[in-house]
């Protein structure tokens, strides 16, 4: 039996913000950019790979953002490949909504997005069968895959949806699928969209999430593509194509001990020689007990990096403290020690990580001020 | 800590000088200018380092630099509550300090060093730095000779210390500094201009954009929406047209095909045209004489010249034979004499003759030819000739008109017959159209108004083209407005662009706005911490420290039982004898260098409840003290202060000897 050839790709969020890249002059436009350069390549390898069809598993672009002109975009390089039929699956941040572009835009003649029911494209000549369902709003609590089963097992079952396996942790309103039932649906591929990372092998290697085709911020690391398979009756082959140039690097530092600014910078500096990627955007997240002088000249230390980081994508974030013994500061009987003791005790008793953050900040700057240094913001 | 054992190589007016304390009092005696400031220096610049700023224009280094002998600094023993021992060892010439324990191991490198390169060993066996060590263990001279400026000093120290358990960490300036941050860094609903004004103004104009960018999207959304059913629109209208267009053509072949059923009956009527033609033709031929070619018009022509030439010929013979004559005879009569004239005469005459018969000959020629044509043509005169050419001429003409109307007829014949061959194309486009007709119609169906154009076949051509004529235009308008559309979303889009730009401004701005609150929520959380540490301080430190203050200050001046460290505008309160309570800086000088005496106690032993205990050393504390203030003070001090290190420094017999009376296990240093 002949197999089916594919390009699997998702979550794109075509024209989507890229608020941490907003420091940069430009970066985040260029990044937009980007993406559509990455549509068009991906388009370019299935017409290279000569595939039956493209699944695109949602999220293609943002709703709430996406220009007519990036529609247009895509639909032109939808036009490129008439002989590929392209199939879409909206997702929660392209639903198939009213008067979106979904429904309004006069697509290729060889796209075919699903809705909100189960539909079923059945190719005769491949003697496979595309089934589909998609977001048709923002949010989607209930599934229509629920019992699904395919009509005709002797055919290869594909399913294109955007959705997360409820093995996989997801919160609700994301169109959670029970894997069990995937799994006995006699569905042979299921190209699904919504987790940012590569997840192959899913479901016995019927399942696959492709990841975001292009990386979107500092919590997605590592390298970012697409999927190009085969599948027939015996099971799928998947090959990994990564397409992103950009990577988003997060560096820590420990800055322990750290007594001055300048030892500050040259550590910091330390860590990125080591460091050999020069096309990523890096995250620079420097932490520890420093001496409060430090602190206190963080506007200076930033200077400097500025300085050693010309033409780079840099951004730093400090999640430094006080190298101050608290403890020991506690047990005294004046003011500074019983505001420490209360704050320590307020820090402990406090649940939640950003409170304690909070209640820390509170702490150094109580006691700048308790020893009678300038209390001054500093940006972590 | 205790002090243990000091040695003085060299400082100040001190050279080779060794001391060794003991717990409890320790007195060292001497007169003024012996030395017992510049030992009480000597403990702080060993325990902390001498400063490097100037007093009075000198640094200590310069002022403590041995009087005699070179070497400069000594070794200071001191022991902790762990009863670890420690020995520092320094050369104030070099700056170099070592620091050994009990084993006499050197233990520098566990210690810290401070910006300006000091080792931080007292900060960390201490807990306390330069600063609190001063404050709180030392009572000096000019701590207690206070004139009415200073008294108002001492009562605000006490005052701190009572607030905020110190005197160097003060919650009024503390409360300042954060206050200050908050307005300065942060700003608040009653600020303007601050960073977080700033930035909440600026978050209101991008969100005011962005709502705009939204409203403008939404709309193209919607154009986009409407565009597609204007496409459809236009689709259908167009197809209606098509219809139409194809209704017209099937009409107008419908027409021809009836056009040419109507013709089969013509084509038998024009061969019936051409059997008449041709008869008449027939019969025309037969009228036509034979010969016919002596008819031609060179024929006639020549007939014609002949004619001419047979007139002319007669009229130049006669006159050319009167002419001649003439001549002769003149000639004649002009040469030859008269005699001769008849002979001259007559020879002219046989000239003429010959003339005349030679000419007469070539007319008969013509004559006979002209003769020959008209016999031939049957006729006996060349008038009656040329009628007979325009008989025959006519003939021909019509014969010519015959033919040409036979060959028109055929040709009408043919073209009708190669119609009727069409018939059978046009049938197959009819069906064609039909077909067409069918596919468009079932493309309108499913309109409202599809009925109408299934019924348009029967229709009048004249409807159908009024018809047409206004879908067309409906068509056109429809176009139209599809150009209006896309130009309005053309131009409506391009604003949307700047959307993921502007949501990513405010999104930083937004951070930023987050970061200022955090902060504010930092600062204000401090202060409200603060303040209610402060109150927990004084709350908690009050009784205790008035209790040990009472305690102190009672035996200390045998009068004021009990000091109420009650903080209000006139700071420490201490009660009367008779009950009434006023405030510690009404005091006379001499009381209030005992209040602050107890109080430093008081300090003291509430800190070394948490922390190493710290000696007290007291410089000339007693000088403001009458004689009975001063055997209290002997007294309290030496019965009560076994587990304190006290170090009193007096020029005073006078003290010496009483506490030598009240306190007789005290340990005498006299100075030399």
């Amino acid at each position: 039996m002949k197999h089916f050839k594919f390009l699997h790709m998702a979550d794109l969020h075509l024209d989507a913000p890229f608020s941490s890249l907003s420091v940069f002059r430009g970066a985040a436009s260029e990044r937009r950019l980007e993406q559509k350069i990455i549509f068009k390549k991906i388009i370019e390898t299935a017409q290279a790979e000569d595939v039956d069809a493209v699944f695109i598993s949602g999220d293609l672009f943002e709703h709430e953002y996406v220009a007519r002109s990036s529609i247009a975009f895509i639909n032109e390089c939808f036009s490129s490949i008439p002989k590929i039929r392209v199939f879409i699956s909206p997702g929660n941040h392209d639903p198939y909504v009213k008067n979106s572009y979904y429904s309004s835009f006069e697509w290729s003649p060889n796209v075919h997005i699903f809705k909100n029911e189960i539909e079923s494209i059945y190719l005769n000549a491949l003697n496979t069968c595309i089934y589909g369902v998609g977001f048709s709003d923002f949010l989607m609590y209930d599934t229509k895959l629920k019992g699904f089963k395919v009509d005709d097992a002797s055919r290869i079952n594909i399913l294109v949806t955007h959705a997360t396996i409820d093995t996989l942790s997801g919160q609700a309103g994301y169109h959670t699928v029970s894997s069990i039932e995937l799994e006995n649906s006699g569905l042979d591929y299921i190209a699904l969209g919504h987790i940012h990372k590569f997840i192959p092998g899913l479901l016995r290697n019927k399942c696959c999430y492709p990841g975001s085709a292009a990386a979107l911020g500092f919590d997605e690391p590592g390298q970012h593509g697409f999927v190009v398979g085969s599948v027939d009756k015996e099971g799928a082959d998947l090959k990994f194509l990564p397409v992103d140039t950009m990577e988003y690097i997060t560096l820590e530092v420990d800055a322990t001990g750290v007594k001055n600014p300048q030892s500050l910078v040259s550590k910091v500096m330390e860590h990125v020689h080591t460091s050999s990627d020069k096309n990523g955007i890096i995250r620079i997240a420097v932490s520890g007990a420093v001496a409060s002088e430090v602190l206190d000249e963080l506007d200076l230390v930033g200077e400097l990096l500025k300085n050693e980081f010309a033409g780079r994508k840099v951004l730093f974030e400090y999640q430094l403290q006080p190298e101050y013994d608290y403890n020991e500061i506690a047990r005294g009987n004046d003011l500074k020690a019983v505001f420490v003791k209360e704050l320590l005790s307020c820090i402990s008793k406090e649940a939640e990580p950003e409170g304690k953050k909070r209640l820390e900040k509170t702490l150094y700057l109580g006691v700048c001020a308790l020893e009678g240094r300038r209390v001054k913001r500093y940006e972590t | 800590m205790k002090l243990e054992k000091l040695i003085i190589n060299g400082y100040g007016r001190l050279t080779d000088t060794r001391i060794t304390f003991k717990n409890g009092l320790n007195v060292i005696y001497g007169r003024n200018e012996s030395g017992k400031t510049t030992i009480v220096e000597f403990i702080k610049a060993m325990l902390y380092g001498q400063r490097k700023g100037k007093t009075d224009g000198v640094t200590d280094k310069e002022r403590y630099k041995p009087w005699n002998g070179i070497a400069y600094g000594g070794t200071l023993e001191y022991s902790l509550k762990n009863s670890e021992r420690f020995r520092i060892w320094r050369d104030f010439n070099t700056g170099q300090v070592k620091l050994f324990d009990s084993q006499l191991n050197e233990v520098t490198h566990r210690f810290n060093q401070s910006r300006s390169g000091g080792l931080l060993f007292a900060q960390e066996h201490l807990g306390v730095d330069y600063e609190l060590f001063v404050r709180t263990c030392f009572v000096g001279q000019t701590g207690v000779r206070l004139n009415e400026d200073g008294k108002s000093i001492l009562a605000e120290k006490i005052s701190d210390i009572a607030e905020t358990g110190s005197e160097r960490f003060s919650y009024a300036q503390s409360k300042k500094l954060l206050e200050k941050a908050l307005q300065d860094e942060v700003g608040t609903d009653r600020t303007s201009g601050r960073p977080l004004n700033r930035v909440n103004g600026k978050i209101q104009e991008m969100e005011l954009e962005k709502k705009r960018c939204k409203d403008v999207l939404k709309r193209v959304l919607e154009l986009e929406g409407e565009l597609k059913e204007n496409r459809e629109q236009e689709k259908r209208l167009a197809a209606e047209v098509d219809y139409i267009k194809a209704l017209m053509e099937f009409n107008r072949l419908r027409d021809m095909n009836e056009e040419i059923a109507n013709g089969s009956q013509g084509i038998k009527d024009l061969k019936r045209r051409i059997e008449e033609r041709t008869e008449e033709l027939e019969e025309l031929n037969g009228n036509i004489p034979e010969g016919c070619a002596i008819f031609d018009d060179d024929v006639a022509d020549n007939l014609l010249s002949m004619q001419e030439r047979v007139k002319e010929s007669n009229r130049r013979r006669i006159l050319q034979a009167v002419w001649g004559l003439a001549v002769l005879a003149g000639v004649l009569a002009g040469i030859v004499k008269p005699l001769y004239w008849p002979y001259c005469l007559l020879l002219c005459l046989a000239g003429l003759t010959g003339v005349y018969l030679t000419r007469k000959s070539r007319t008969a020629r013509l004559k006979d030819e002209i003769y020959e044509i008209l016999t031939a043509s049957g006729v006996d005169s060349i008038e009656k000739y040329f009628e007979k050419k325009k008989e025959i001429e006519y003939f021909y003409e019509k014969r010519e008109l015959l033919m040409d109307s036979i060959k028109l007829i055929k040709e009408q014949i043919a073209a009708v017959s190669k119609k009727n061959i069409d018939t059978e194309e046009i049938e197959k486009e009819l069906k064609q159209k039909n077909g067409q007709l069918g596919a468009i119609l079932s493309q309108l169906t499913g309109y409202d108004d599809a009925g109408v154009f299934a019924e348009l076949m029967h229709k009048s051509l004249e409807e159908i083209n009024s018809f047409y004529k206004q879908k067309v235009d409906n068509l056109r308008e429809k176009q139209l407005k599809l150009r209006e559309i896309e130009t309005e979303v053309r131009v409506l889009s391009e604003e949307t662009e700047k959307l993921p730009s502007l949501e990513e401004e405010l999104a930083l701005a937004k951070l930023h706005r987050l970061e200022l609150e955090e902060f504010g929520f930092c600062i204000r959380k401090a202060l409200e911490v603060l303040n209610e540490c402060s109150e927990k301080v004084r709350r908690n430190l009050k009784p205790r420290l008035a209790e040990k203050m009472s305690a102190a200050a009672g035996n200390l001046t045998g009068k004021y039982e009990q000091i109420t460290a009650g903080i209000d505008d006139k700071g420490l309160m201490v009660s009367k004898e008779d009950g009434n309570m006023i405030p510690v800086s009404s005091l006379s000088g001499g009381t209030i260098d005992q209040v602050y005496l107890a109080l430093r106690l008081a300090m003291t032993d509430l800190l070394s409840e948490n922390m190493e205990p710290l000696p007290v050393i007291l410089d000339e504390a007693f000088s403001q003290y009458d004689d009975d203030r001063i055997h209290l003070a002997a007294n309290y001090l030496g019965s009560g202060s076994s587990d304190k290190q006290i170090i009193l420094m007096t020029c005073s017999e006078y003290e010496l000897n009483t506490i030598k009376n009240e306190a007789s296990g005290s340990s005498i240093i006299t100075l030399n």
